[in-house]
């Protein structure tokens, strides 16, 4: 379990290293696989199945200090990334997640999650980002980049990567969203 | 529905018994082999459970254990693959019987008629309703190397027993689980095509309903006591989360908060106040908000954040995320609403999403310390302490059924 949750992250941090050092062409959206929702009701032997859009992948991820939610002078470095593959690329749209670490509560860490998405679309539109071309979306704690066990038990480092911003490029990525 | 059977039946089977209580705050069961279904178990570890009852299980009747009460019982099997059963509470010290029960019923229903049994023995020896025969939902975020997490919803027992599958999706998180008041659905947030919004499931059908999808943030939702109105936490695409209560016949809105980081309503019992969770004063506070005539005030000062509260269905209590410290541990607590006074049931170091029992006794909640949830157990006093089974995964957002009837 540890072993593998290690060359996660290791194999992530390669991947975000590669976008620093090869600009965008790496990091073409790519769709993963379907994502699939099925319900099953407790009184039937009924299964209802829906397939969602395709997951976008991640092309940037921008950091926040503690229950922080403006960008640092590195945060706005990485995020200028984005602004100048957004630039070159008018038909892109860039879909902003917002994420926090797991200090609060689930309800509390969506508003903190959404500030962290915001903050990077009003700095990439200050930066003269068209606003049709972004969305955001909070996952509050829910989606954790890492856990205290892979650092062995030194929550300050994995709650450092839980608390960020992840850009998702795709033509499609803002459909439907607000 | 349960047959009876002749009395002179019982008293055989009692000899040929299964089943024997004693209690003062003591339980004795005595189990034999040839049970199908290990009744006594079951009984042993709800009443045992629930921190009221010591609980000894013996192989043989009349073994002497000193405990105030009996519970008895036999085991036949009778026609068609069904099962006789009998159970008989006695005073152990007065050699009286309190309370009997008779029923036959097929093999797969033995366990919850164990879980019946459990109910009536906890209500007649302390009074209050048995919640051993209610559920408890959550989800099991599993992590796969190089695949996306699945996130499904289970509903189990009470006991972390029998847990079924309700919802299964890859990738796409669940949270904020929540039973409507009369246990055919649950709310929930989720993210159907990378949008946040609430949703509802039957549990019965498995058939899904969104309930609110706005720009931004669509979160925390809470049924009214009567199951026509939902609070809930919106952003509207704005700065600011706010509360809102949504008629759910017409779907009409009502805002109630203007500024600042609004989340986690829950209706008081009587559904004339909400309260929720604000950082309109610096940290997360509980504030309170009359439904009646709109007077707001705040409710907690206890700590530095105070956070997901629920009510005890009786109205004593709010049971909530507690620190007291900016270093310290998050701890579930439970508030009185007549005395104020805050009183820690859980170590931490991140203790999470308490959910009460119907009968405001017990409070299911993760703790989270180790960055994978576990489910686990305690009582409204903190004396208690268990971690319950559960699915494979990180478990997030237990919710407690209310009693099904």
């Amino acid at each position: 379990m540890k072993i593998w949750k290690m060359s996660l992250l290791v194999v992530s941090m390669v991947s975000l290293s590669g976008c620093a050092l090869m600009g965008y062409r790496s990091s073409e959206p790519k769709t993963s696989q379907q994502a699939q929702i099925q319900s099953h009701g407790l009184g039937t032997h009924k299964t209802y199945s829906s397939y969602g859009a395709a997951t976008p992948s991640v092309s940037n991820v921008i950091y926040f200090g503690f229950n922080r939610f403006s960008l640092d002078y590195k945060a706005e470095q990485t995020a200028h990334k984005t602004v100048r593959y957004l630039l070159a690329h008018s038909a892109q749209s860039a879909l902003l997640a917002g994420y926090t670490d797991p200090r609060g509560s689930q309800s509390y860490n969506f508003h903190l999650g959404q500030r962290r998405a915001d903050a990077v679309k009003q700095y990439l539109i200050a930066q003269g980002v068209p606003a049709h071309q972004l969305c955001t979306v909070s996952y509050g704690e829910l989606k954790p980049a890492a856990t205290p066990a892979q650092f062995g038990g030194d929550w300050q480092k994995a709650y450092a990567l839980d608390r960020r911003v992840e850009v998702m490029l795709g033509q499609q990525v803002c459909n439907g969203k607000g | 529905m349960n047959r009876g059977l002749p009395v002179k039946r019982i008293v055989s089977l009692i000899v040929a018994a299964f089943l024997w209580i004693q209690c003062a705050y003591a339980v004795q069961m005595i189990a034999i082999q040839s049970i199908p279904h290990n009744i006594s178990k079951i009984i042993a570890n709800d009443l045992s459970s629930s921190g009221r009852f010591k609980v000894f299980v013996y192989t043989h009747v009349g073994q002497s254990s000193g405990a105030q009460y009996d519970l008895l019982g036999g085991i036949s099997a009778s026609r068609y693959g069904r099962f006789d059963l009998s159970f008989k509470l006695l005073n152990a010290q007065r050699h009286t019987l309190l309370t009997q029960q008779f029923a036959n019923v097929p093999d797969a229903q033995l366990s919850s008629l164990a879980h019946r049994m459990s109910d009536l023995v906890f209500h007649k020896l302390t009074g209050i309703r048995g919640i051993f025969s209610t559920s408890l939902a959550y989800v099991a975020a599993q992590e796969r190397p190089g695949s996306p997490t699945i996130y499904r919803v289970y509903v189990a027992n009470a006991d972390g027993s029998n847990p079924q599958l309700l919802l299964q999706q890859i990738g796409i998180p669940v949270a904020s689980l929540t039973w409507s008041p009369d246990g055919q659905n649950i709310a929930y947030v989720s993210y159907d095509n990378g949008d946040m919004a609430i949703y509802s499931i039957n549990v019965a059908t498995g058939i899904r309903t969104r309930i609110a999808d706005y720009p931004g943030i669509d979160s925390a939702p809470a049924y009214s006591p009567d199951g026509s109105e939902m609070a809930m936490a919106l952003s509207m695409g704005h700065d600011d989360t706010n509360i809102y209560i949504m008629d759910l016949a017409t779907h009409k809105l009502t805002q109630l908060t203007h500024f600042g980081n609004n989340t986690s309503p829950v209706w008081a019992p009587d559904s004339n106040s909400l309260i929720f969770v604000s950082n309109r004063d610096g940290t997360p506070q509980l504030y309170a908000l009359n439904l009646q005539n709109g007077q707001l005030y705040r409710l907690t000062y206890s700590g530095v954040q105070n956070f997901q509260p629920v009510f005890t269905p009786d109205g004593k209590h709010l049971v909530l995320m507690h620190q007291k410290t900016t270093s310290g541990p998050i701890v579930i607590a439970a508030y009185n609403m007549q005395t104020g006074h805050m009183q820690t049931l859980t170590q931490g170091p991140i203790d999470k999403s308490p959910t009460v029992s119907p009968n405001s006794d017990m409070v299911a909640y993760t703790q989270y310390g180790r960055g994978n949830g576990v489910l686990a157990l305690t009582n409204i006093t903190g004396t208690i302490h268990v971690v319950l089974p559960t699915m494979a995964g990180s478990i997030q957002s237990p919710a407690w059924s209310p009693f099904f009837n």
